[in-house]
């Protein structure tokens, strides 16, 4: 359960690291933006070799990246065998018995598998370079003007933060549960599907009872600390914007207004 | 002028559940002395806790009246109590909230509304005191039991509590652990200016102290210096509580005819022992 | 036959940034029939050992031999199911595995598991709550409603209805008050005599050590430091202060003793023959 890299973060330094998760956050939307811009696939390559190069700017590994494209390879899959099937347009290719094959097929296949590419490396490389705490005090400060429409951005982020904080340590009760329960004669990975659904519930309960009790410990805890829900706070972390904050920004819109150029370029 | 106490509880009644007839918590009346280390016995269930977060306005009291400071405890004035009593809980990592110890230990000082500028400060002073300075980057994962109640006492002590309640602060913690703790809430406490609650198993503890409330089905059944309580041995028993070892040994020489004083340090029990058996 | 660990060493997380040695060439071996406590400070590999006895880790290197089965690091180990039937393994905070609906349900769980009848499981299902002293009346009861060191006497029943040869207690009494530790492990003792079940039970609390079990076993970073009967291990007084363990209050008064010119026999090890031991030495 460790062993998940999407969406982990990697504690480095690097120019990366050090930017503002609001600037980032900005950043990543519109090169998300400039993703699905039809701008053709010299538009993809130029977006490509720009994230390959923050990759490496970031001082990570290109096999961390592609490690986090993993959990997507059956997804490109059956989009491929789907996509063969559905898109019977432009020149035929191959004809074998009853399968066809058109060369849009393989277009339409290649750009989603390509998009799909770049979505990640571009969500990897804000994850990776963002401690997941900076990244919710970056959201709840993007969202606060919608504090003027009364919605409770401050409590949202709270429980951000909170689900973060716990995450690690309920993966190491459920490890703990889990072994109890198999010493129990409980067998995770084989058996009928009442003995499965047997053995789920022995997980899932003593899960729900523990959170509860945690949830209700961390309750009195927080109270006793002075936290009144919706009541002013001082917020101890301050995000700072520097030049290289604003230097991604642009750079990111450049791109995406480059993709746009390209794409209305490409169809006029 | 006479000296308030830190904690004054007058006819305190709660029970979690009002449809059930016998109160959790059943007409209590207590003081704790300013300044005083007060251990707080009894078994499991016997509401010591319960007590514990009626004194903060984590629960809220049925009947009775509940003094922090001289200050009487409402549903208004709740923050300004939390401002003079602070609580660390007996899980340690239920109570760390922040992602890590510079975070946690910020939490509280966000909540009272310290300026910002004046936090840095603030944490580094405190981590100092628990001995955590190595540590203000770290995430809770990281650490060891100890030195997570040590943030959480750090956390604590942050507010400028005079009053801090320790819920049964060491019993999850190994014996090093335990150990840390222990010392660092004697330190604490040595130049008299905080008032310690210390609710406990630890009956070594419990010896040390000043003194020593006892809790058996929501009432205080004996209240006293140590030596006071542990006089009441057969009383003791009945509510299922131990009595210090040096007092176990001392009963057993009595019915050999060997008659030691009530003194409660084992070193000095030992020394006293070995003068009257062996004439020296 | 005995159990015996033949130069196992464990590694969590192999071949990544994260790998940790817990265990280091552990060469031991336990008599049947006897309680034995593991002690050792936190992380120094106590929980890591006891989990290879029930095949929840496989030893990275060396065979772990318990009762009649083999497990032998590289080879894969078949009968995992039978060797938990026979090997109870009660976690720390055993309480929170209870999930059914009912206490009895729960303690049947584990017979069910292992393939006993639904009739006998629930016959020893009793058997195992009467031993930890659950009241009957509480058996259709949920476990939620119970107070925390009843749901861990619930927890164990679940372990004993499994009938198991070897019982494997892991830190069993943390979190209890002192009278409520003291009842469950008179309760382990007695299981362990009468019913002649071997014992092994990790702990920090010295005073149970002394009191309770027989022999102990001592770990330091994953090292096997001590193997040793009670009262050889209990006489070594500078031993124990040089590794960190807090000696059971008599004797630190043994010592305290033995300074003040007063040496007691390291065969004293209660309260009532220390009180005999002392009235013996005195002068008229």
């Amino acid at each position: 359960m460790k062993n998940i890299t999407l969406g982990q973060y990697i504690p480095l330094d690097s120019f990366f690291h050090k930017l503002d998760p609001r600037s980032k956050i900005c950043a990543m939307m519109a090169i998300l933006i400039a993703i699905f811009v039809p701008a053709g696939f010299i538009g993809y390559a130029i977006l490509a070799v720009v994230l390959v190069a923050c990759i490496l700017l970031a001082k990570l590994q290109i096999s961390f990246v592609i490690k986090a494209m993993k959990p997507m390879v059956m997804m490109m899959f059956f989009l491929t065998i789907i996509n063969v099937f559905v898109i019977k347009t432009g020149n035929l290719l191959w004809t074998l018995g009853p399968i066809t094959i058109y060369d849009d097929a393989l277009k339409q296949t290649g750009y989603i598998v390509v998009r799909l590419a770049l979505m990640i490396m571009t969500t990897t490389l804000l994850t990776a370079t963002t401690k997941p705490m900076d990244m919710t005090l970056g959201i709840e400060d993007l969202l606060s003007p919608l504090e003027k429409l009364h919605v409770p951005t401050h409590d949202i982020a709270m429980m951000i933060a909170l689900a973060l904080r716990f995450i690690p340590t309920l993966i190491d009760e459920a490890e703990r549960i889990l072994k109890a329960q198999a010493s129990r004669g409980v067998d995770f990975e084989n058996g009928s599907l009442k003995e499965k659904i047997s053995a789920i519930m022995s997980l899932i309960v003593p899960m729900f009872v523990s959170c509860f009790q945690r949830a209700d410990d961390l309750a009195d805890a927080m109270e006793a600390r002075g936290y009144v829900v919706g009541a002013k706070r001082v917020r101890y972390k301050i995000l700072k914007f520097t030049t290289g904050d604003y230097a991604v920004i642009i750079i990111a819109n450049l791109l995406l207004a480059g993709m746009i150029f390209l794409a209305v370029r490409g169809t006029v | 002028m006479k000296k308030l106490n830190a904690v004054e509880v007058r006819n305190l009644s709660f029970s979690y559940d009002p449809q059930v007839k016998t109160k959790t918590i059943d007409g209590v009346s207590f003081s704790i002395p300013s300044g005083s280390y007060t251990t707080v016995i009894g078994h499991n269930g016997s509401g010591k806790s319960t007590i514990a977060k009626l004194l903060l306005g984590l629960l809220e009291k049925a009947e009775g009246e509940i003094f922090i400071d001289g200050l009487e405890l409402n549903l208004e004035n709740l923050r300004e109590i939390r401002g003079k009593i602070g609580i660390v809980f007996q899980n340690p990592d239920n109570q760390f909230i922040g992602s890590t110890v510079r975070d946690d230990i910020a939490f509280g000082l966000e909540n009272h509304c310290v300026p910002q500028r004046e936090m840095d400060g603030i944490i580094e002073k405190f981590a100092a005191r628990v001995n955590m300075s190595d540590f203000l980057n770290s995430e809770p994962t990281k650490l060891s039991g100890g030195q997570k109640q040590r943030v959480a006492i750090a956390a604590v002590l942050a507010m400028r509590h005079d009053i801090i309640v320790f819920d049964e602060a060491t019993s999850m913690l190994d014996p090093t652990g335990k150990r840390e703790i222990n010392n660092l809430i004697k330190e604490l406490h040595k130049d008299k200016r905080l008032t310690v609650i210390s609710i406990t198993h630890d009956i070594e503890e419990v010896a040390q102290s000043d003194n020593v409330l006892v809790v058996n089905k929501g009432k205080i059944a004996l209240v006293g210096t140590p030596k006071e309580v542990f006089r009441n041995e057969k009383l003791m028993e009945s509510m299922q509580l131990d009595i210090p070892f040096v007092y176990k040994v001392r009963n057993a020489l009595r019915k050999k005819g060997i008659r030691v004083s009530d003194e409660l340090d084992m070193e000095r029990m030992a020394e006293e022992v070995c003068r009257y058996v062996l004439k020296k | 036959m005995p159990l015996r660990f033949e130069k196992v060493d464990f590694e969590y997380s192999p071949g990544t940034p994260f790998a940790f040695q817990a265990l280091k060439n552990i060469d031991l071996e336990l008599a049947e029939g006897k309680m034995t406590a593991i002690i050792g400070a936190t992380g120094s590999g106590k929980t890591t050992m006891v989990q290879h006895l029930n095949a929840l880790l496989l030893p990275s290197k060396g065979t772990v031999n318990v009762l009649d089965f083999q497990i032998t690091a590289g080879k894969k180990f078949t009968e995992v199911k039978k060797l938990r039937h026979q090997v109870g393994l009660v976690f720390q905070f055993a309480e929170y595995q209870l999930f059914e609906e009912t206490i009895l349900k729960d303690v049947c769980f584990g017979p069910l598991n292992f393939g006993v009848a639904e009739k006998d499981a629930e016959t020893i299902a009793r058997r195992c709550l009467k031993t930890v002293g659950i009241d009957p009346a509480d058996y259709d009861k949920s476990p939620l409603e119970l107070s925390g060191g009843q749901k861990r006497r619930v927890a164990i029943a679940g372990i004993l209805a499994m009938r198991p040869k070897v019982l494997v207690l892991d830190e069993p009494t943390a979190g209890l008050d002192p009278q409520g530790a003291q009842t469950m492990m008179e309760l382990f003792r007695k299981i362990n005599k009468e019913e002649g079940i071997t014992v092994l039970v990790v702990t920090h609390n010295m005073e149970h050590v002394l009191e309770f079990c027989d022999e102990v076993v001592v770990l330091e970073k994953g090292e096997l430091l001590m193997q040793t009967d009670i009262r050889t291990f209990f006489e070594n007084y500078e031993y124990m202060e040089k590794a960190n363990i807090n000696p059971p209050a008599i004797i630190r008064f043994k010592e305290l003793l033995r300074k003040n010119g007063m040496e007691i026999s390291s065969d004293v090890l209660d309260i009532e023959a220390l009180a005999s031991a002392i009235a013996g030495r005195r002068v008229r």
